[in-house]
């Protein structure tokens, strides 16, 4: 259930031309700013828009190749799609959205009803089966979705911004039930969204897409750790932990403590943010203000103009940004053992 | 229904008297000075039937040549529907219809000045595409499966008449279709819709070829007797009179033959 | 659901302005009193007589009829044509629509003298019909249905092509990923989202075909029993006896007021 594929294609204004891959099992994150072609590509992939050049090909077969006159429309495909805003059909109930692929294929109504029922019942909203979609809250919506385009075992599944439509609290619960589920289709999975907190909770990948093109793939934390383009850096170059909250302190990975400002006193499972401009480097350990304070060894360098990322081991691995001149004074390179400082009041925490 | 054949030509005398004393309302005036004294000026609205439109185009058009300055507007229709019409008061100086019935209706209402004059008389012909392709000789002909047949709608004169001749015929007419008016019937056959319709001979003849012609034997045949009067609302009745007297009178009367209309 | 509470509400917090409501009452006298004029002229009388009579029945028969076909032939081409133009592109497209609109704004007497010269006896395509089928349209009910379609059909394309490019393409597009053939997709998505606005529209089509006179009575014909409408009827009945053609315009008042009452607003304004 691979999934190759090469589009080359002009929609209006936009000139898009990609090439990427996703397996079985990972859960590919497409992110760019608006107008990149994300959802262009996503389309092409589900076969609602030809391309020009190049291929899609899916497990081997192929679903679109203009040179070979190839052409596989949507409804043959075997891609399962979550559209933004759901796309719910308002006519019918969540029960006859999610049996609404089933019945075409031999499927008797019944049966096909059955069916959805267990979808539904997997996805916990076994009480909303009647309700017609204008009666479900935004989370259950999305569950329907995405209980409808799984249904059919598709080979692939697309979802485009799935979270965009929810608010921020609702977000964060979906969010992580849907990693839940998506980890439990067997097929590549590929999610197109701009915001990149989506992506560090749920891309085993991230493709970065701007005007068209891949500017940068790899993981999280590759990304994290070598942004190739300004839209990259400043999107993807937080410094992201996971840890426990508990009073002042939050505790991440292995057993380091950041010192943070509890102003909502909250505690349990926390995101802390750290951005790369608040973190100084020094060449001795420094007094002062600072609560969070540690050595590291500096493992790559990027520069971009006037600035330049520095990401460390030690501790906490962690991304600094700091001016060239900076960079040269302190003749900073690739081993050299520096202080690290992040002011405990420029650590955003928010709940998990 | 009383039979008028036998009066048209008392009804003349007595239109010509009584139109004589009505018609000077300022100038005192004899018969024979009747046409060069008050000179006919103004116009005049005349309500006559369909049968008669184009013998009466003609006879407006001399008309208003003899007498320059008049103005004479043609209002053709179905004579029943042009009664209703008048007794509803839609303006009209004059109305010549194309059976003595309506008139009588008209008169009897009181919306006629004096006694109306039979200035025409019609008969019935079958008209049929040209080179009568479905070979129609006789009213019986008309009546054949394969033979698309209309006739005036039953309340007008026309159609009044056809049934009377079917009838006549000894023959039952089934339901066809009807037109509202004589002319609308014949464009029927005109048009191709219809293979025959019953019409009047002067409507044959008027259509000028396109359509052809069976005559209906008199045995069978029906008689329209065509009246004309002074609608008593008239604004110009003078003139009214004059346009009356004129389709009464020698000059009139041969137009009207030629048209194909027979002696009153 | 609260439109009326809310009509109520407005009309308190801002009363509309005097002039608007002078002329708004001057359009609605204006509408009705040619109503009120048929019914104060109503021949109680003579009604039952008039309405029982069998060229009335024939007539009030043939309207139903013939209206209810245009309308369903209406909606079998004008669905599929309003679905062209609203979802296709080609060369001379709006040029198409004003041509298929035509009759909406064409007298329809011209239509009926149109339809006379394409399809009668001796027209373009009429005169193959005659020689090669004996089929002459003039005086048959087909005849009447057909002119009837003709005039009503852009009702129905107009309103369902609005629809059509109104609705949400993207629920046409997941029906598609979910494996919809264009026809399900059609008939399992589309149509049901359209759905008020083509009975709207259907409404209107069938409105427009019940009442029409002019194309009828050119093209079709006067007879009773095959072609002769209730408006024909009324028409010829005016002729020589006004007190029957007030009676059976009554009748079709009636049932046109019946059909409006049950469309209600939202259907109007879907």
């Amino acid at each position: 259930m691979t999934l190759d594929a090469e589009l080359d294609l002009q929609l209006g204004t936009l000139d898009l031309s990609v090439t990427f891959d996703a397996q079985p099992g990972e859960t590919v994150v497409l992110l760019g700013p608006n107008g990149a072609g994300k959802t262009t590509v996503l389309r092409a992939l589900a076969g609602l828009i030809p391309i020009d050049r190049g291929h899609i090909t899916l497990d081997g077969a192929d679903l679109d190749d203009p040179t070979h006159t190839t052409w596989v429309p949507a409804e043959r495909r075997r891609i399962g799609v979550v559209f933004q805003d759901n796309v719910l059909f308002p006519h019918l109930s969540a029960l006859d959205n999610v049996a609404f692929g089933l019945r075409g294929h031999g499927v008797r109504r019944n049966a096909a009803r059955r069916e959805a029922r267990t979808w539904l019942e997997r996805m916990g909203l076994a009480e909303h089966v009647d309700a017609r979609p204008s009666q479900l809250s935004g989370g259950q919506a999305q569950r329907v979705a995405l209980a409808r385009a799984l249904a059919r075992s598709p080979r692939l599944l697309l979802l485009d911004e799935p979270l965009a439509a929810l608010d921020a609290t609702t977000r964060l619960a979906v969010r992580r039930d849907l990693r839940t589920h998506l980890d439990r289709f067997d097929g590549p999975r590929l999610l197109v969204t701009h915001d990149p907190i989506d992506a560090m909770i749920l891309a085993d990948r991230v493709i970065v897409l701007e005007h068209g093109r891949v500017t940068q793939t790899g993981t999280v934390s590759e990304l994290r750790a070598h942004p190739r383009s300004e839209y990259a850096a400043n999107l993807i170059g937080v410094n992201l932990y996971r840890g426990t909250l508990s009073g002042d302190r939050v505790t991440v990975g292995t057993g380091t403590s950041l010192a943070v400002v509890n102003d909502d006193r909250v505690t349990g499972e926390v995101f802390a943010t750290i951005r790369p401009e608040s973190v100084a480097l020094h060449p001795d350990q420094p007094t002062g203000s600072p609560r969070n304070t540690w050595a590291g060894t500096v493992t790559t360098i990027d520069r971009y103009g006037p600035r330049a990322r520095v990401a460390l081991d030690g501790p906490i691995g962690i991304t600094a940004e700091i001016t060239q001149e900076a960079l040269d004074e302190l003749a900073i390179r690739p081993g050299t053992r520096l202080w690290v400082s992040a002011k405990a009041t420029e650590i955003e925490v928010d709940p998990f | 229904m009383r039979s008028r054949f036998m009066l048209p030509g008392v009804a003349v005398v007595v239109a010509a008297v009584t139109t004589g004393m009505s018609a000077g309302s300022a100038s005192a005036t004899t018969p024979a000075d009747r046409v060069e004294a008050a000179q006919p000026a103004g116009s005049v609205t005349v309500s006559a039937a369909s049968s008669l439109t184009e013998v009466f185009t003609e006879l407006g058009h001399r008309f208003q040549k003899q007498y320059p300055h008049t103005t004479v507007t043609f209002n053709f229709g179905a004579s029943s529907t042009l009664e209703t019409q008048i007794q509803q008061g839609a303006p009209a100086d004059v109305f010549a219809s194309a059976d003595t019935t309506n008139m009588d209706k008209l008169s009897g209402a009181g919306d006629v000045s004096g006694k109306p004059v039979v200035f025409a008389r019609n008969l019935l012909e079958i008209a049929v595409a040209t080179g009568n392709p479905k070979k129609i000789k006789t009213l019986a002909d008309t009546l054949k499966p394969g033979v698309q047949l209309v006739l005036c709608v039953p309340t007008v004169p026309c159609g009044k008449f056809a049934l009377q001749a079917y009838r006549q015929a000894g023959l039952t007419v089934p339901k066809v279709p009807t037109g509202q008016d004589v002319k609308a019937t014949l464009s029927n056959v005109t048009l191709g819709s219809a293979d025959a319709a019953v019409v009047y001979v002067t409507d044959v003849k008027a259509a000028k070829g396109k359509v052809a012609g069976v005559v209906i034997p008199e045995s069978q045949n029906v008689v329209a007797t065509y009246p004309i009067g002074v609608v008593k609302s008239s604004g110009n009745a003078a003139t009214a009179q004059a346009f009356v007297q004129y389709v009464a009178s020698s000059a009139g009367k041969a137009t009207l033959a030629k048209f194909g209309f027979l002696k009153p | 659901m609260t439109s009326r509470g809310d009509g109520r509400r407005a009309l308190r917090a801002h009363r509309p302005p005097a002039a608007a409501c002078a002329l708004a009452a001057l359009a609605v006298g204006f509408l009705v009193l040619p109503l009120v004029g048929l019914v104060q002229r109503a021949p109680w009388s003579q009604m039952w007589a008039d309405l029982t009579d069998p060229a009335t029945k024939d007539a009030l028969r043939l309207s139903l009829e013939c209206s209810l076909a245009a309308t369903g032939l209406s909606a079998l081409l004008g669905i599929p044509l309003a679905w062209v133009l609203a979802r296709t592109d080609f060369p001379g497209r709006s040029l198409t629509r004003a041509v298929v609109l035509l009759p909406m704004v064409l007298p329809p007497v011209v239509g009926g003298i149109a339809l006379f010269f394409a399809i009668g006896p001796r027209g373009l395509l009429g005169q193959y019909l005659d020689d090669w089928f004996g089929v002459r349209l003039p005086f048959t009910t087909l005849g009447t249905i057909i002119a009837e379609t003709f005039v009503a059909m852009p009702f129905l394309v107009i309103t369902v092509e609005a629809a059509l490019r109104s609705i949400d393409r993207r629920y046409e597009d997941a029906a598609s990923t979910l494996g919809a053939g264009r026809w399900t997709v059609f008939r399992r998505v589309t149509l049901p989202l359209i759905a008020p606005s083509l009975l709207a529209g259907a409404a209107l089509s069938w409105a427009r075909a019940l009442g029409e006179f002019g194309a009828t009575i050119t093209f079709a014909g006067n007879l009773q029993g095959k072609t002769q409408t209730m408006p024909l009827a009324i028409f010829v009945a005016f002729e020589h006896d006004p007190a029957t053609a007030v009676a059976l315009s009554l009748v079709l008042v009636a049932i046109s007021i019946a059909v409006l009452v049950g469309l209600r607003d939202r259907w109007f304004f879907a």
